[in-house]
Order: structure tokens, then sequence, then C-alpha cells
């Protein structure tokens, strides 16, 4: 029960090559109650990764072997994006616009006033919790959706779309309250309450 | 008894008379002379003349007197005079002859004397004569009034000319006339004033040729009071001939010497001598009318005191060692000019060596260099400004991996001042937490100046400083700078340092420069694929150098270009200058280094430089 609770307290993973630097900013962020945890490059960060935890990462630029900005693209890519806070002595315009395409939270210039940073990591804090809770909900309608009968399926699509029982009926050759029938069994399946409610969700389908 | 000895004889001379004193005289009776007895009593180297003589006188009946020796009762012959009258009868017949015996013995023996003297005396004139005219000197003799009455055979044979041609004042006209006025004057002087004379002149020979001559005379005054002049003039001339060339040489060796002075007073240099242990015994006037110093104040060791206070014991170091070595070593130093003024002199110095090759004299120049040395100066200054851009130009080129650099110990002390400021905020003031935070605001804060001072001892222009400098740490301050640089650059470095500090002495900020330099062009040339590394090695070579080597996996120097490099304005990079490994090479060589490159197989570069390693590691 503790673990569980521990990993849903934010951690703030802090990438930086400078030891006193790392030093700070675990002081910083230790300060303000979040967790902190410190890494020298990011091949000692994946190393040590736990995808599930909580939290953000605090990326310098600069960084011995692959480069933060580097290294953050690359998380955009991939299946797990994380709430990235980019910090770097020497910022110009170019890297800001590719770490802000890459979904930067925000890019700060060493040295960072430490209101902004902490500003930020909270926004970024919220960021990954937003996605994270995002995440829970798509992997839901995923399994529901994976529950439906090809029947069900075929109506799901025609309800979104937009069409009426009766059209519904006349389209896939069936009778009305078969319509019906299968209709409310997929409502039940998927957990909606609205046809408003299940458009949404079909959004969050590949 | 007349005192005379008589006697007569018959008229044809039969002696038939003999008075007694004459009888006494010869000491024998009348009867042993009578008739023609008498002729025992002659001598008999007279017996014959006499004869004959009285035989004419009784022939021509005419009285003449004659002498003949005549034996003495003593038995000593003596000289006598014989005299005679005949007695004529009427008819002038001879009746008798009657004469007299005079014992001339005494007169004839004065006689005699009186010649044997003249004989003498005209043998001697004559040997005196031979004498004088044999000597191998012109005699003469003069009368009071100057003129000659005398020369010798010499001086006739000299001037092939006869006596009458020289006497009285002939030998006037064979003297040169250049001469004639001085020695007529003394010559006057002398016969007016003094007893002697002496003078020297030239005197026509036969030959037309003039000779020298010594003329030395004196006066005499003999016992009737008449005044005469002697002397003898004595051929000088080989000797003249010989002490006019002396005077010649002496001469031109006076004007040689005055040259030479001339020519060592007048260079525009300052030349000066030492003795063979090092003091000062000349100076030309040049170099005292530098120092505006009495010689007396720098001969012996006192010429140190004309060098700058900072120079004397740097010289006086030099100058025992060239001394003791016998080794010339040219060596710079500043003098004081008259007016206060230092200025910048280089001075030589070479030994005469005798046979042994012991020194016999030290002797030196002094050459006024200080347009050289301002010269050099500027060079200096210029290149140093050249260093001191291309340094900035480099720590330009590293300002992003610089302001990193920096910006990591001020971010960490900007954060740990925040939380530090958290930790005391009321409601959660954590007092232990704030101090954590304080103490690595503190070390951080160090950490962040010896970056800056790092950066600023690069970047500032500085004044050449030769110290003591270790050359690890030169080598660790560089790569401790570089260091961002070198990870964004993807480029591994490998250290191979020994662990002991090694020693040189240099310009630290300099040396690092050609550390930056080196490792910044291996950094450009090598690509930054993870792949590249960097070597910087540090070690003592075989010659007891100090040898640093950056070595690079780069895409490398071509082999036919690799002496290239050093050259000014030649550069690989299509934005260098190519000014920098230039510099490199002339801030090595100033330290007295070497600076190579090589190719490494099988690929990129080696650059290697040399300093001169300073004590033992102390």
């Amino acid at each position: 029960m503790i673990d569980e609770k521990r990993n849903r307290r934010p951690t703030v993973i802090v990438i930086d090559d400078d030891e006193s630097v790392r030093e700070a900013l675990r002081g910083l962020f230790e300060s303000v109650g979040l967790i902190a945890e410190t890494h020298g490059s990011v091949k000692e960060f994946v190393a040590a990764d736990d995808p599930e935890k909580a939290g953000c990462i605090v990326l310098d630029i600069r960084l011995p072997g692959q480069s933060g900005l580097e290294f953050q693209e690359a998380l955009a890519q991939s299946d797990l994006p994380r709430s990235v806070v980019l910090i770097s002595a020497h910022v110009d315009v170019a890297m800001a616009v590719r770490a802000m395409k890459a979904g930067a939270i925000d890019v700060l210039t060493k040295p960072v006033r430490e209101q902004d940073l902490l500003e930020a990591v909270n926004r970024a804090i919220a960021n990954d919790a937003l996605r994270r809770l995002e995440r829970t909900t798509k992997a839901t309608v995923q399994s529901s959706y994976k529950s439906l009968t090809e029947r069900e399926r075929q109506i799901m699509a025609l309800v979104i779309a937009g069409k009426l029982n009766k059209q519904i009926a006349a389209e896939l050759q069936l009778a009305e309250p078969t319509v019906k029938l299968h209709r409310g069994h997929m409502m039940q399946k998927m957990k909606a309450t609205s046809v408003a409610q299940l458009v949404k969700m079909a959004e969050g389908l590949s | 008894m007349i005192p005379a000895m008589a006697w007569s004889t018959t008229a044809d001379g039969m002696l038939d008379f003999a008075n007694q004193h004459f009888l006494d005289y010869v000491g024998l009776p009348l009867s042993d002379i009578a008739g023609e007895n008498f002729y025992r009593l002659f001598h008999p180297e007279d017996l014959e003349r006499l004869g004959t003589e009285w035989r004419n006188i009784m022939t021509s009946r005419t009285a003449k007197e004659v002498e003949g020796r005549l034996r003495r009762a003593d038995g000593e012959f003596r000289w006598c005079s014989l005299r005679q009258k005949p007695r004529h009868d009427s008819e002038g017949k001879v009746v008798r002859w009657y004469g007299v015996v005079l014992d001339i013995e005494d007169r004839k023996q004065a006689e005699d004397a009186l010649k044997e003297t003249k004989a003498a005396l005209a043998a001697s004139e004559h040997n005196l004569r031979l004498i004088i005219d044999s000597l191998p000197v012109l005699v003469w003799s003069a009368r009071p009034d100057g003129s000659a009455d005398f020369v010798n055979k010499s001086w006739l044979d000299y001037a092939g000319l006869p006596p009458e041609r020289i006497l009285d004042w002939g030998f006037l006209d064979l003297y040169h006339p250049d001469d004639i006025p001085e020695m007529v004057e003394i010559w006057k002087r002398d016969l007016e004033n003094s007893d002697h004379t002496q003078l020297k002149g030239r005197i026509r020979g036969g030959d037309g040729k003039y000779r020298w001559f010594y003329f030395s005379g004196r006066k005499l005054t003999d016992a009737n009071g008449v005044v005469r002049w002697f002397g003898v003039n004595i051929d000088i001339d080989n000797l003249q001939c010989a002490e006019n060339a002396l005077r010649k040489s002496e001469a031109a060796l006076r004007e040689s010497e005055h040259k030479l002075s001339l020519i060592i007073n007048t260079i525009p240099a300052m030349a000066w001598s030492c003795t063979p242990d090092g003091q000062l015994e000349y100076w030309n006037k040049n170099l005292i009318d530098f120092v505006g110093l009495p010689f007396e104040e720098i001969v012996g060791l006192g010429f140190y005191r004309m060098f700058h206070p900072d120079d004397v014991e740097r010289m006086r170091l030099s100058w025992d060692e060239v001394v003791a070595t016998k080794q010339p070593k040219p060596v710079d130093a500043r003098i004081r000019r008259f007016d206060g003024e230092y200025r910048w002199f280089n001075l030589r110095q070479n030994p005469l060596l005798d046979a042994q090759g012991e020194v016999v004299r030290w002797y030196g120049v002094v050459v006024d260099i200080e347009d050289r040395k301002r010269a050099e100066e500027s060079l200096r200054q210029s290149q140093s400004d050249l260093a001191h851009v291309t340094r900035l130009t480099t720590i330009g080129e590293l300002a992003v991996s610089i302001a990193h650099e920096v910006n990591q110990p001020l971010m960490a002390i900007v954060t740990n001042a925040g939380t530090c400021v958290r930790w005391l905020q009321p409601g959660q003031t954590d007092l232990e937490q704030a101090r954590f935070a304080a103490e690595r605001v503190v070390r951080d804060g160090h950490r962040a100046g010896d970056i800056v001072s790092s950066i600023r001892a690069m970047a500032q222009r500085s004044q050449v400083r030769m110290e003591r400098t270790d050359i690890n740490q030169a080598l660790r301050d560089v790569l401790f700078l570089l260091q961002g640089e070198l990870q964004s650059r993807g480029l591994q470095t490998v250290t191979d340092l020994p662990p002991d500090p090694h020693y040189f002495i240099g310009d630290p900020t300099q040396v690092q420069q050609v550390l930056l330099n080196l490792i910044m062009n291996s950094a450009e040339a090598t690509s930054s694929d993870g792949e590249g590394i960097i070597y910087v090695g540090c070690s003592q070579n075989a010659n007891s150098e100090i040898e640093i080597t950056v070595s690079d996996t780069g895409k490398g120097i071509p082999p036919e270009l690799v002496d290239r490099v050093f050259d000014a304005f030649y550069t690989t990079k299509s934005d260098g200058i190519g000014m920098g490994l230039t510099i490199c090479c002339s801030i090595v060589e100033a330290h007295g280094g070497r600076i190579w490159a090589a190719t490494n197989q099988p690929r990129g570069t080696s650059f290697s430089f040399t300093l001169p390693l300073q004590g033992n590691n102390r």
C-alpha cells in the first residue's frame, strides 16, 4: 500500500552531467516535498528507468553521449511520452523551437530562477498526471471495444457516424428491434452513457 | 905648447915632425909614425878615403880640411879634423907641408846625434804621415779662422781632388748645400768660444754622391801660442741611414699608432682591454665619453658600476665564467650613459693567447644595441599581441563551452541559494537543510571563481612572465577548460600524464595557449561519430626534456604538407587564418623547445613539443 502511494507521488528525474547542479536541484526539489532522482547521463537514466513512475524529467541539453535534445525527441516518439523540462547554459531559438515541437514543457536557461524551474516542473507533473489519466482512460475504452462482437462494432461505428436506429437497421438489413438490442449491449460494454461520450471514446481508438 | 896637435911632412908627404901634444894623444913615439907610418893611425874604414884625399891635396897643392878617425892612445878611434897648409919656396914649389889635427870627436858626436835625431824625426814624421794618411777617416787641420791648412790622403782620395781644391775654404764646395748654413754656424761659434767642435754633415765624394760625416775637432795651442785646430771626419753614412730609417720607421710606427688610436677612438663602438684576470686596463674614448666617468673610477673592477644595478650580478657571474674558462661569451647588459639614461649594449670579448694557450690580454667591444633591443621588444610585443588575439579568437570559439562551464556552478549556486531561502521560510524552517544549501553555495562559488580566473588568465593581455611552472597543472587546467567542448563534440579524451609535477621555466599562459591550440586543432580535425579519440600525453624524453604530445584520430594531414603546417597563413580550415601553429611554434621556440608534427597510422595527426626541464622535479 505504501509503495503504491509513494509511486503515485511524483518524482522529478534530474539528468545533468554536473554533480553540483544535480545536488543543487535535488536539494531544491526536496525542499518543496518532491522526490528527486538524479542521473549523470541519459545512458545511466535509461538503465535505471521505471516508465511507470509518475513525475517529470529535468533534462540538461548538453550531455556527454546522447544530448538532451535528441533524447527528448526520442522520448516523444515512444509509447510512453514523458513530461520534459529542458535546461541549458546556452539556448538559441532553433534549439527552443525544436524542443517545443517535440513537446517539451519548457526550455529554461541556466542559471534558472528556482521559481521558474519549480513552476515548470509543477506544470510538467500535472501534464504527466493528465497524460497518465488519459492513457488509463484510453486503455479502458480499448479493452471495452475489444469485448464487443462484430455486430456490436458495426453498430457502434454507425452510431458514431450519427445514424438513427432505422437507418442502421436498413443498412445492416436487420430488424430495428434487433438493432436496439445490440446497441444497448454495446453502450453497456463501452460504459458510455451518451452518444457524445461514445464519440469521444472513439477518438482515442486508432 | 900650443893646445893643438901639430905636424909637418916633406913635400912628398912623409911625416917628419909631430909635436909632443900629438905624440901624447896617439901615445906613440915619432919614430912609430914617421914617414908614411902615420897611416896606421887612421881608422881602417877611413884609410883609403884619407889616403886619396892626401894625394889629391899634394897633387893640387891646395889645402883642404878633411875629417877622419884617429886612434887615440887609449885605442879609441876619435873623429878629428885634419888641416894642412903648404909652404912654398920662391919659385912657388912646395917645400914642406904643415898641419894641425883637431879632436872633433865631441863635436862630431853632437853632430851625429843631431843628424840621427833629425833622421828619427823625419822617420817619425813620415810614419805619422803614413798613419794619418792610412787612417780610415778624413783628417784635417785648420787655422784659427777656420780655413783648412791640411787634409790627409783619405780626404783627398774621398774627394777625388787635389789638395788645393780642398784647402783654405775649398772644402765648403764639397759640403751639401742644405747642411752648410748650420755647419758653418757651429764651426764659427766653436772657433770663437770653444776648444772643440762636433758637427754632422754630408760631404760630396769623388763619385758625386754625398755621404754623412761626423766632424770632431780640437783646438791646440802650442808653446809659442800658435793656435791650430785638428780634427777628423768619420763616415757615418750607413749609421745615419740606419738612424734615418729607424727614425722613419719610428715615425711610421708613431703614425700608425696614432692612426690606430684614431681608429680605436673614432670607430662607432666602444673598445676595451682587460688583464688576464679580468681587470679593465684600457677603455677607448667613445666609452669614456659615453659613460662620462673618469677612467680611474672604472679601471680594474670599477667598470661594474656603469651597469644597470639589476644587471651587475649577472654580468659579474658571466665575466667570472669567461675569465675562468677562457671562452668568449657575448652578453647583453644595460650601461648607464653620462646623463643617467640606460641603454642596452652587446658586450663581446676575445682573448689574446700566448703559445701556451694562456691569456695575455682580453680585448672587447661594447656595441649599442638599444635600437635593436627596442625592435626586438616591439616584435615581441607584436607577437604577444598576435598571440593574445588568436588566444581570444580561440576562446571566442569556445564561448559556448565556456558559458556552459561557467553556468554550471552558477546554476548550482542560484538553485542552492533558492533552496536555502525556502528552508528558512516561516512554517517550514529547517536550519540544517538551509545550512547544507548555503555550504553548497560557498563551494560552488569557489568553483565558479576558479573557472573564471582560468578563463581570464587565458584571455588577459599579460606581460610575459617567466616562472617555474608545472606542465601537469597547465595541462590539467587546459583540459578542464576544454572538457565541455570536447564532450559536446562527442570526443573521447585519453590522457597519459605523469603522477608527479614536471617543471619548466616559462610563461604558463603562453604554454597553455599552445596546448589549447593543439587540442582544439585535433578536436576540429576529428569527426564526432563517437569514435573520435584525442590523446594527450606528457613525459620526460631521452634528452631530459618535457615532451608533450597531442594526437588524434582525425582526418590527418597529407605527409607532404606536414612540414608546412607551421608556416604563417597556412591553414586547412575554411575559416582559419593560419596563425595558430605559427604562434605555437614561436612560443615553443621562445621557451627553448621544439615543435613538430607527424602523421599517425592508420589515420590522424600527432603534434609534439618539448620544453627544457627545470630542476630535478623538485
